[in-house]
């Protein structure tokens, strides 16, 4: 992990509240592996508290992120301009694990929390992935032209039916679940306790991506725990660098 | 040649910048951004006798220029620090201070004593203003009676200059400082964070699950600043100040109203690279200040 300066090369609004960002160094960035996050400074001095994002897609110096303007510190972050120089450390985190054991792998992901698992579709050329990404309603959906380039399957579910199926997305990798050797999951808190429940008595394993409010990013200040099952015991695991993937088995939600 | 040294209770630190207990781990994380031995000193994260799961989650919550939080002493307790962490300390080139939690006057005695058995330790920093944690902690730090029994009993057990942390949150912090003085402290830290809250008006929720926190970061700076100056007058043995340090100005400002050394927390959370920044920045302050001696500047603040 390092801390590097990033210019503003690319920025995007690319729904009502999501803007795209792409940020560019002039240094060869650290190896990224998917499932990893980024802790981006903020462009206004009273927010002092940088902001954890997932990494969309990366190359050699650059990084692609997706925000959801939720607050201010990310009102401050879409209003950047090309050519603004801000800090991001990375990469942090454990990013998914063991994918290399799988063969079929089925993608979960509810609204922004698609972002992190796009990457793992694009690296593991000899996996089959079937993605299942679900979204308010048409005009908040994202990432689907990317996800149906690397994945066998993709199939898309919105609550109001405005966008693919009606419904959500969790339903439909139900009714398929017989063809994977494992799940990868990310979205809000109400998928991740609703796939809790659904995945209880499954025997593949499910993956998924936590987010909680965070400060340093590399485990030093012990404020963005989470419970986590372990041995039996209840513990107190810091997704930034015990995470942010575990086991939904292990996540207390 | 610039002197940053300082020297407290006759431990001498290569500079005055110290990391802030809870904000720095025990030094592993930040010694992957650049070399912690270029620090003064770093201080632990708090440690009690036993393990401690702290409190649940959310644990942080941004305000303007600061941040509160609510950690509660999460710690893998005294015998798993010195098992685990002892090696790398004493690998490292700069001062330890091991900050000590208890909840009664025994467990904070037995917490002394053993932590002054590590090898890797050279200073106590008793911590008796946490603010997070439901028994203990602040208790002993807002009452001079009890202030005095605990730094009194742990004193006789500490075979290390015991430092005492001192919180924000009571009427006359000059009166506390006083008694953990007389007490027998070597030295006093202050400020620990002080007590706040952050509400959503959404959701009509405290945005911390243990509903009230500890507020640090530059928004405390001046509140930090001025219970550095009462305390130094109030007693004799050297200070250590915090409270929003972001730059080597406020290393300066620190030592002028009185502190020996300096410790910086929350903009390590901000910043990976504080500590190395700030020795470099405060190198350079000092020679465009022609300042030769940092240890002249202590206590220096003119008045009228």
């Amino acid at each position: 992990m390092k801390d590097i300066s990033f210019k503003v090369s690319d920025i995007k609004l690319v729904n009502s509240d999501t803007v795209r960002l792409v940020l560019t160094s002039e240094e060869i960035l650290p190896k990224i592996t998917a499932g990893q996050f980024l802790n981006l400074e903020v462009p206004d001095n009273s927010l002092i508290l940088r902001r954890p994002f997932c990494i969309y897609d990366y190359d050699n110096t650059s990084v692609t992120i997706y925000l959801a303007v939720v607050g201010k510190g990310t009102l401050a972050l879409k209003n950047l301009k090309k050519g603004e120089i801000l800090k991001a450390t990375l990469p942090l985190g454990n990013g998914f694990f063991k994918i290399n054991t799988y063969k079929n792998i089925g993608i979960l992901g509810g609204g922004i929390g698609c972002a992190p698992l796009f990457r793992i579709t694009k690296d593991y050329k000899d996996k089959n992935f079937f993605a299942y990404l679900g979204f308010n309603s048409k005009d908040k959906a994202l990432f689907i032209n990317d996800f149906k380039k690397t994945c066998k399957k993709t199939i898309v579910a919105t609550n109001d039916g405005s966008l693919g199926e009606k419904g959500y997305a969790l339903d439909f990798i139900k009714k398929d679940i017989a063809n994977f050797d494992a799940i990868i999951m990310c979205g809000p808190h109400g998928l991740v306790k609703a796939a809790k429940e659904t995945f209880k008595n499954i025997s593949i394993p499910v993956l998924v991506s936590l987010e909680q409010r965070m400060a340093c990013g590399v485990g030093a200040c012990l404020v963005c725990t989470c419970p986590i099952i372990a041995d039996e015991h209840q513990k107190n695991k810091r997704v930034c660098i015990e995470g942010p993937v575990f086991d939904i088995k292990e996540v207390v939600v | 040649m610039i002197d940053l040294k300082v020297k407290i209770a006759g431990i001498e630190f290569k500079n005055p910048v110290i990391t802030a207990s809870g904000t720095f781990g025990f030094g592993r994380e930040y010694n992957r951004f650049y070399d912690i031995s270029v620090l003064g000193g770093i201080c632990t994260k708090g440690l009690t006798l036993e393990p401690r799961e702290g409190n649940a989650a959310p644990r942080i919550a941004e305000t303007p220029s600061g941040i509160l939080n609510s950690v509660g002493l999460q710690n893998p307790g005294i015998n798993s620090f010195i098992q685990n962490e002892s090696m790398f300390l004493n690998s490292i080139d700069t001062v330890v201070i091991a900050n000590i939690a208890g909840n009664t006057i025994e467990n904070y005695c037995a917490a002394v004593e053993k932590i002054s058995s590590a090898d890797c330790v050279d200073m106590i920093e008793l911590n008796i203003s946490c603010p997070n944690v439901k028994e203990g902690g602040i208790a002993f730090g807002v009452d001079c009676s009890s202030a005095e029994k605990v730094v009194k009993e742990a004193k006789k057990l500490a075979k290390k200059p015991l430092i005492v942390k001192l919180s924000p949150n009571v009427s006359s912090i000059s009166q506390i400082a006083k008694t953990v003085e007389n007490a027998g402290a070597d030295a006093i830290s202050l400020i620990n964070t002080i007590g706040g809250m952050a509400i959503d008006y959404k959701t009509k929720r405290p945005i911390l699950a243990n509903i009230y926190g500890g507020l640090s970061g530059p928004a405390v700076k001046p509140i930090a600043l001025k219970m550095t100056h009462e305390v130094s007058k109030a007693v004799k043995i050297p200070i250590i100040g915090m409270g929003g340090i972001t730059k080597a100005e406020d290393i300066l400002e620190f030592m002028i109203a009185g502190a020996s050394a300096i410790q910086i927390g929350t903009v390590n959370f901000f910043d990976p690279n504080a500590g190395f920044r700030l020795v470099n920045e405060l190198t350079s302050l000092l020679k465009e200040c022609k300042i030769d001696r940092l240890k002249d500047l202590i206590g220096s603040l003119i008045i009228n």
